[in-house]
């Protein structure tokens, strides 16, 4: 879930369904290394991520081109 | 504050001109308009016995894509620290239709994750239908269009047979349990007046956990409870290291005028049950972490 947006950067702050709102971390998206994907994650959606880091709190990784079979409940 | 201060608070601040009680709120207009008029308006509930439906207009605060909904209000049970049944009155839930109706109206709206909320969501429904529909809820939100359907505060003892397979059937729900279990020491947890006492125990996470193995488990503890001991605190650090919860919050005990632990003998000193806190979450910090670790290389939709 894509909650934040760094135009600029291209950055973008969302949460998976590990974390819940207010209560649990964060997930700090970068875009694609190649930057082909950075347009297709769009604020209030769900776009699919592929995790690079984490840290006690947080997860870090970069937008990925969307699969159809990847489950949304993980 | 309202609610529970209703004899003095107008008296303590003279500048203002109205006070609504938390099951009020739906009379603001009202309200407004007789303090517009030059009336010192009080308009609290001594119960409160409102909860709004899908009718009740509301502007959304939160994210463009997460929409939080209220399933049931109030709590008919009567843990000694806690304020909230004075607060906000006994359970009334509201009928699944309803609920329904909102979600999709939420769904229409463009939002993706309903985050269902009540003081004790695993006794949704008991109120108006004579028992938990915890389960018949879930199964109708599967029906409604969004993809992440998320529920705070399910009681352990809340979480039968029934609702464990709604969760794992109903393909939008969430596997996500947010379960307030307080404390694991049976002694400190009669001292709370929980509702399950003593049952909260290792072979209830372990149920969960084989019934569910995806499932992300969320807790809170509340630590430095009157006359909790350096054994029973022990016994919370030795439940946490066991059970490798993904996230735990731990708050340290608030004496809430008004609640029947407020003037409990064998209080703590702030210095003890902040060190208490301190150890429990540098505890659970690595256990959070390599939670964390694990999820490095996956891909997921966020």
């Amino acid at each position: 879930m894509i909650e934040q947006e760094h135009p600029s950067s291209g950055q973008f702050i969302g949460r998976s369904a590990r974390f819940s709102a207010d209560v649990d971390g964060l997930v700090y998206i970068h875009p694609h290394p190649d930057h082909s994907f950075a347009t297709s994650a769009c604020l209030g959606l769900i776009a699919a991520v592929q995790i690079t880091d984490a840290d006690a709190y947080d997860l870090y990784g970069h937008l990925v081109p969307p699969t159809p079979y990847l489950n949304p409940r993980v | 504050m309202a609610q529970h201060f209703q004899e003095e608070l107008l008296e303590e601040l003279p500048e203002a001109v109205a006070l609504v009680g938390t099951g009020d709120y739906h009379k603001i207009v009202d309200v407004i308009q007789r303090a517009e008029a030059g009336e010192r308006v009080k308009e609290v509930s001594p119960e409160p016995t409102y909860i709004a439906d899908e009718t009740v207009p509301r502007y959304r605060t939160t994210t463009a894509g997460t929409a939080y909904v209220r399933i049931a209000e109030g709590c008919d049970y009567g843990c000694a620290f806690c304020i909230i049944p004075h607060l906000r009155g006994k359970q009334r839930s509201r009928s699944i239709e309803s609920i329904v109706t909102e979600a999709k109206q939420l769904a229409d709206e463009g939002v993706q994750e309903l985050i269902l909320i009540s003081q004790i969501t695993t006794n949704y429904g008991l109120d108006l239908y004579g028992q938990p529909m915890l389960a018949e809820l879930l199964r109708a939100l599967g029906q409604v269009d969004v993809p992440w359907i998320r529920m705070h505060y399910a009681y352990p003892t809340g979480l039968t047979p029934a609702v464990i397979a709604a969760i794992q059937e109903t393909k939008n729900v969430l596997p996500y349990l947010d379960l307030p279990l307080q404390h694991s020491h049976p002694e400190v947890l009669r001292a709370m007046h929980r509702p399950w006492q003593g049952h909260v125990n290792d072979q209830i996470i372990e149920t969960l956990k084989t019934a569910l193995p995806e499932a992300i488990l969320r807790t809170t503890f509340i630590v430095g409870f009157p006359g909790e001991t350096e054994d029973q605190f022990q016994h919370l650090c030795d439940f946490v290291q066991c059970h490798e919860f993904d996230h735990v919050g731990v708050f340290t005990f608030s004496a809430e005028e008004g609640t029947p632990a407020y003037d409990l003998p064998h209080p703590l000193p702030q210095a003890i049950m902040d060190a208490r806190r301190d150890r429990l979450m540098a505890l659970q910090q690595p256990i959070s972490w390599r939670h964390h670790q694990r999820q490095i290389g996956k891909v997921f939709r966020f």
